[in-house]
């Protein structure tokens, strides 16, 4: 099992999954938006960090860009339902969530899922990430 | 050309959808047109509105797949499968489309909205028109509202 730590701007997202990872045995903390998620990280590094991509404040892919550099051994999984950065910007190009989720993945996330997910789907992405980082410690 | 009391019918509808249903008002963000012949970009699911009649063209509501899980889940839904998402967006355009029928009397036809799998980001309205866009800003999402009538 694992601590991990959730980055999610909605209560009722981050609630929900904190809710199955702790049924599922996983010791979960939570924050509500980018700058929280890093100062977690800093206050205690997490084995995996769950985040959102949009957020305000500081988006999913600071998080995964500050993760990834102060903290290379900590697994990520990006999280996205698409949206925009900047809530009234005009943006031409498409805003979609495999688009958003293929960023993530270029960023340094190690594995991405699009909401909605269920249960079975976030247990099975974060068996993967873990399962990276055990398949890392032993090669 | 379009009219204020015209543009403030249909945002009224989506105004209302969001105070009744997600029991969270929507904001409205500023306005804009679509120049030169572009397409509007739209999110994952729109539900369009055809008029005809007096005017000629659609309305749409189009919002990201992140917006409308968190509106089901303040529903108490707790599947956010495709299809509930899917008939989420058409019931927002539903009330779009009633609040249409009940201000615009029998001078508009207003159709049943159909719900458009816009995945890939495009949506060419049906007229020529150029589309008037509204973002309806929710929590820290962004939906929004295409107007294009002739």
């Amino acid at each position: 099992m694992a601590d991990i730590l959730v980055v999610d701007d909605e209560p009722e997202v981050c609630d929900s999954i904190a809710l199955t990872l702790g049924l599922a045995g996983h010791t979960v903390r939570t924050a509500a938006d980018g700058p929280a998620g890093i100062a977690a990280c800093r206050e205690q590094a997490p084995q995996l960090v769950l985040t959102d991509l949009v957020m305000p404040l500081a988006h999913g892919f600071e998080v995964i860009g500050r993760v990834r550099s102060e903290f290379p051994g900590v697994r990520i999984l990006a999280i996205s339902g698409g949206g925009e950065f900047g809530t009234s910007a005009y943006r031409p190009e498409a805003v979609t969530t495999n688009a958003y989720l293929a960023a993530a993945l270029e960023m340094g996330a190690d594995a991405i899922l699009r909401k909605p997910f269920n249960r079975q789907e976030l247990l099975a992405a974060i068996e993967t990430c873990l399962a990276s980082t055990r398949n890392s410690t032993e090669h | 050309m379009l009219t204020e009391a015209e543009i403030k019918t249909f945002v009224d509808g989506a105004m209302h959808y969001f105070a009744v249903s997600a029991r969270q008002p929507v904001a409205v963000g500023s306005p804009y047109l679509i120049t030169d012949g572009g397409t509007p970009a739209v999110h994952e699911y729109t539900g369009v509105i055809a008029i005809s009649g007096r005017r000629k063209g659609a309305v749409c509501f189009t919002a990201p797949r992140s917006m409308l899980m968190v509106l089901l889940m303040r529903m108490n839904e707790t599947d956010t499968s495709e299809t509930n998402m899917k008939d989420l967006i058409g019931e927002v355009a539903n009330t779009i489309s009633g609040n249409a029928r009940r201000d615009f009397g029998k001078d508009f036809v207003i159709s049943v909205p159909s719900v458009v799998d816009t995945e890939g980001g495009k949506f060419r309205p049906p007229v020529n028109a150029r589309p008037f866009i509204i973002p309806l800003n929710w929590r820290s999402h962004s939906a929004k509202l295409i107007v294009c009538l002739e």
